[in-house]
């Protein structure tokens, strides 16, 4: 396991140099093919170049001796997800519609990593239009959880942003940026055993990001542990005049400061924790029961006070949010109609042949499946009970946590990512099955709250192949990003839980 | 720069659209309601149709006018124009601009672009509504409203479909008998206009211009408050110059900047509820206006006379045989699903901004006209004319003014008929703006006070000024310098008069015979011999007298 601080630091001391980063993340790659978590990759020679630009400025650093560094992210390859607008880079978003679509632009996102000395060395693999829990529903075909044995057996790695965990999974990147709608970073997270972060709605700018569901969209990212996580937010988190729903955050440019001010113990001591008992599903997973329940017990016991709380409104989510997303869906993907971009029908005799063609050959079977779905939920004679229900219902779910946080005075909430692990490709073809995987990850994405999926332990039960990855879900308070990074540190730092990255060995 | 959006260009749509003949009339002027039709006349004085069987029909319209915000920006894209443009041009002055030469990321609608709103348009909105004494929405927001269309990149249209940024406001109309009917304006929203599809040059493409896409437009939309076609030309005329005068819209008909559609219905006269209403969709001239809602009307009128229906549709209208033609019923509509955008957050404006707005709007067109009369004593037609254009009544107020420190007293009944002869003739004549005017507001005060001193007839007055009206032989000098330099100069010389005054005399005995006979008209004649001689430069009232002396000797 290679972190991002880790490799900040051999970079910094000399130690490595960016170029080695680069071919050895290169060899990774290709030596992982099968488990295709790329879409595309950089040019060699290109990263090559960039690379020794940034083994220049560093080495120029050492010499200087300047302390501290200069550019959070200098000469550190990175992965990010196929739908943060590259420029000159191919951006496919996973479909065909945009199979050779290469932007003129780089994503906020993408710039800011850029300015940060980062090197982007490919886009990862994602359910189409970030539509999907499994990385599955791709024009490029699904990629594989690293957890997964061979011999036909090959488990789902979550989604919709399953090939950055991937990227991260098998070391090919130490950082990988994804995009979390519902739970598509958190959730793919707890599947192949990573940090997955989802900071509070309009934190990271969304410019350039191709949109999916714009009022849930939220840019996130997978790495190893607190310390990363905090490294990326201090680089990316910022308004954005291109995004009118950025915000400004009190804690930007200070997170890496705010986790070292914070005693790097298990002291949980001021720290207040809701247990949501509406969480608790008649699908779960009893091992997901059970570290839910020992982890609560051994935050109690490092002086952490922990609160049972209510959040009556979270079993009506799911559907809400199933029809505020699939509703912005279909008015976001209305563009793609093969006109200025994209793929396009040859020989359509008429203006609604050319639509239909395109949009039929070009979007796959989730994608139109959603589009519909909000096309209805819009239509003059559904709107009322469909779109505008949904919309109180998220407010009653965002009132919720307000009561807790704001009211309860409760800093973290504590829950389970997924019901249960990840299922086997193939498997879970329902897609009301596939939709109830998000049932924990949507109240916090209805309410825009800092969330992250922390991976704790493994599965020992014995009717599974392989001992897959179990994680619990931190819930925080609006712009308390903070807060969820030092509870994500304490808690993975917990004596039973800290070495989760060395229990299993993979690949 | 969008390379990509070369395909745009070879887009293939061979499919059935009406077409609206684009017709140009340069010509704005209407006259009221004229009837083909021998059987329905409107009567101008109670606004109602009467039939040959004796039924009358009253007029119902609304008005919805599209007007393209004056801003360097669009309305929701970056600021990418600002540096491109000249000072004159806004982003919607696209008159013999490239196409898709104007046209970012966000309006041709790129994955994962946004829009940002652009204040300045904004702004413009909220003037306008100040301009109509309206209430100003502190919160307001954007719904998305969706169809497919090749020249609407983004597959919607932002607007404001829930919460407006206008609302209640009203126009006062001077009709030409000296009537005035108020239109109640309900709002007026924000939204963005889309892009231009040109459908004649190819028989087998439809090619798609977006350098309109995404441009600012106010959507100003009245009550069904008009009567008659007058009215809604009054209307049109009276809100575009208003648009104008405060700098919200160029609002020029024929550029496209200012559209109009028109819902127009009948009903018996009696009758309490409207009628069907009819949608006239894309008026592009006063004049076009006016005749399609007199066709429309005498078409609803003849359909409810022989019992019919009239069924609720969109029609376009021929401005070739003057009629209107169906577009399309109300099952093609599309359902527009609209929402409140996403990507927007809600428009919140702060009373001091409204405040501050409503300081910086310059004197509305009705208050101008008052002041015009009461402070220079004008007729009111005459200031009405004025007010069209308010650069112009500054140019007037500049004249009148001009040289005030050194006690001159101009009148403003003499420099009136200069402006709106001369000046009026140059400016009609090029179709051109009077800061384009070669005759300098010093040169007309100094005519106007040359005249008046007598230094120049005012015959000869008209001859300098189209000297002065015209660029090649306007030096910029003074004007007295041009009368002198060309021998114009009125001969007020006593003896050099009277002389000739007697010498006229002396070589017409006839005529002074007549004269002295009792034809008094007679008079005249040596008048304009006098004139005729000394190429009317002579001082009309000394002639008078001298020949008069000699004749009634």
């Amino acid at each position: 396991m290679n972190s991002l601080s880790q490799v900040r630091s051999l970079l910094v001391g000399g130690r490595v140099t960016s170029r080695q980063l680069i071919i050895d993340s290169l060899n990774r790659i290709d030596a992982t093919k099968k488990f295709n978590a790329y879409i595309t990759l950089e040019d060699r020679e290109k990263l090559l170049n960039d690379a020794d630009e940034s083994d220049k400025r560093l080495q120029h650093q050492q010499q200087q001796q300047q302390s501290g560094v200069k550019r959070e992210l200098e000469g550190i390859p990175i992965a990010v997800k196929d739908n943060f607008s590259t420029s000159k880079l191919k951006t496919t978003c996973a479909s065909k519609i945009l199979e050779n679509y290469i932007p003129s632009f780089d994503a906020t996102v993408v710039s800011r990593l850029k300015e940060a000395g980062a090197i982007i060395v490919g886009k990862t693999n994602m359910d189409e239009f970030a539509m999907g829990s499994s990385t599955s529903t791709g024009h490029f075909g699904a990629s594989i959880n690293p957890y997964s044995r061979d011999a036909g057996e090959s488990l789902v790695a979550g989604g919709s942003s399953g090939g950055s965990a991937v990227a991260v999974k098998l070391n090919t990147v130490s950082a990988a940026i994804g995009s979390d709608t519902g739970g598509s970073v958190r959730q793919p997270a707890a599947y192949c055993g990573l940090l997955g972060f989802k900071p509070t709605y309009g934190s990271i700018s969304r410019y350039g990001m191709i949109a999916f569901a714009s009022s849930l969209d939220t840019p996130g990212f997978f790495v190893h542990n607190a310390v990363d996580a905090a490294i990326l937010l201090d680089v990316l988190v910022g308004r954005d005049c291109n995004d009118s729903t950025s915000i400004e955050h009190p804690m930007q440019k200070k997170f890496q400061q705010y986790l070292n001010s914070r005693d790097n113990n298990q002291d949980m001591k001021g720290l207040v924790f809701g247990i949501p008992t509406d969480y608790l599903v008649k699908e779960m997973d009893p091992e997901i029961i059970n570290l839910w329940r020992e982890t609560v017990d051994l935050i109690e016991q490092a002086g952490g006070k922990v609160v049972a709380v209510d959040l009556p409104h979270t079993k009506y989510a799911l559907p809400a949010y199933y029809i505020l997303a699939t509703s912005e869906a279909s008015s976001n993907l209305a563009r793609y109609d093969g006109i200025r971009y994209g793929a396009s029908t040859s020989g359509a005799k008429s203006l609604k042949q050319q639509y239909m063609e395109t949009r039929s050959e070009g979007f796959g079977a989730e994608v139109k499946r959603r589009i519909l779905l909000g096309t209805m939920s819009l239509s003059r004679g559904s709107y009322d009970n469909y779109y505008n229900k949904a919309q109180q219902i998220r407010r009653l779910v965002s009132d919720d946590f307000n009561q807790v946080f704001n009211r309860q005075s409760v800093d973290i909430l504590i829950t389970p990512t997924t019901p249960s692990g990840p299922f086997k490709l193939g498997d879970n073809q329902d897609p009301i099955d596939m939709y109830i995987n998000d049932i924990m990850t949507i109240p916090a994405s209805l309410a825009g709250l800092p969330s992250a999926s922390i991976p704790l332990a493994h599965s020992q039960s014995n009717n599974k192949s392989t001992p897959t990855p179990l994680s619990l879900q931190l819930i925080g308070n609006r712009l308390q990003d903070h807060k969820v990074l030092e509870a994500i540190q304490k808690i993975m730092s917990l004596n039973r839980y800290n070495n989760f990255y060395n229990q299993i060995n993979i690949n | 720069m969008l390379t990509s959006f070369k395909k745009a260009i070879n887009l293939y749509t061979r499919y059935g659209l009406n077409r609206i003949s684009y017709n140009h009339y340069s010509n704005t002027s209407f006259s009221s309601s004229q009837t083909h039709n021998n059987n329905i006349k409107f009567n101008s004085k109670n606004d109602l149709f009467k039939t040959s069987n004796n039924n009358s029909y009253q007029l119902v319209v609304g008005v919805e006018i599209h007007a393209q915000i004056k801003s360097k920006e669009k309305l929701f894209s970056d600021i990418y124009y600002k540096y491109k443009l000249p000072d004159s041009l806004n982003v919607g002055s696209l008159d013999g601009c490239i196409a898709n030469s104007r046209v970012s990321y966000v309006d041709a609608a790129f994955p994962g672009t946004l829009p940002v709103l652009n204040a300045k348009c904004v702004e413009q909105a909220i003037k306008t509504g100040l301009s109509i004494g309206a209430s100003i929405n502190q919160h307001s927001y954007f719904d998305r409203k969706h169809y497919f269309y090749q020249d609407l990149p983004q597959g919607y249209q932002i607007t404001q479909y829930h919460q407006p940024i206008v609302k209640n406001g009203s126009l006062l109309l001077n009709l030409k008998d000296g009537r005035q009917h108020n239109i109640r304006i309900s709002h007026i929203q924000l939204e963005q206009d889309s892009g231009k599809s040109i459908h004649d040059q190819s028989s087998n493409y439809t090619l798609v211009d977006l350098n309109r896409a995404g441009i600012g437009l106010m959507e100003i939309v009245s009550e069904a408050d008009f009567r008659s076609s007058e009215q809604v030309g009054l209307y049109v005329k009276q809100l575009q110059q208003l648009l104008r005068h405060i700098g919200t819209s160029d609002a020029n008909m024929q550029l496209g900047e200012m559209r109009a559609d028109i819902n127009i219905s009948v009903r018996p006269e009696a009758q309490e509820e409207y009628g069907t209403r009819v949608e006239l969709k894309n008026m592009i001239s006063i004049k076009a206006i006016t005749g399609a809602i007199d066709a429309e009307a005498m078409r609803q009128i003849e359909i409810l006379e022989s019992g019919g229906r009239v069924t609720r549709e969109t029609r376009g209208y021929d401005q070739t045989t003057g009629t209107t033609f169906h577009m399309r019923t109300k099952e093609d509509e599309v359902d527009y699903r609209f929402f409140p955008e996403p990507d927007l957050p809600p428009l919140r404006i702060e009373q001091s901004t409204i405040d501050k707005l409503a300081t910086e709007l310059p004197e509305l067109p009705e208050q101008m006209l008052e002041r015009l009369v009461t402070q220079y004593s004008i007729p009111r037609h005459e200031a009405t004319v004025l007010v069209e254009d308010r650069r112009i009544v500054k140019y007037f107020e500049d004249v009148i003014a001009f040289g005030k420190a050194k006690n001159i007293n101009r009148q403003p009944k003499k420099v009136m008929p200069w402006i709106l002869k001369e000046v009026f003739e140059w400016l009609n004549s090029r179709n051109e703006t009077i800061d384009r005017c070669p005759l300098a507001v010093q040169q007309l005060a100094e005519l106007v006070d040359l005249v008046d001193q007598g230094y120049l007839s005012s015959r000869t007055g008209k001859e300098i000024i189209e000297k002065l009206l015209d660029e090649e032989q306007n030096k910029g000098g003074s004007v007295k310098s041009l009368v002198d330099s060309m021998g114009l100069s009125q001969i007020s010389d006593d003896s050099t008069l009277e002389q000739l005054c007697k010498s006229i005399v002396e070589s017409n005995p006839k005529e002074v015979a007549d004269y002295k006979s009792g034809k008094q008209r007679v008079f005249k004649f040596f008048v304009g011999e006098i004139m005729k001689q000394t190429k009317g430069r002579s001082n009309p009232e000394k002639v008078n007298q001298y020949l008069k002396n000699y004749l009634d000797k």
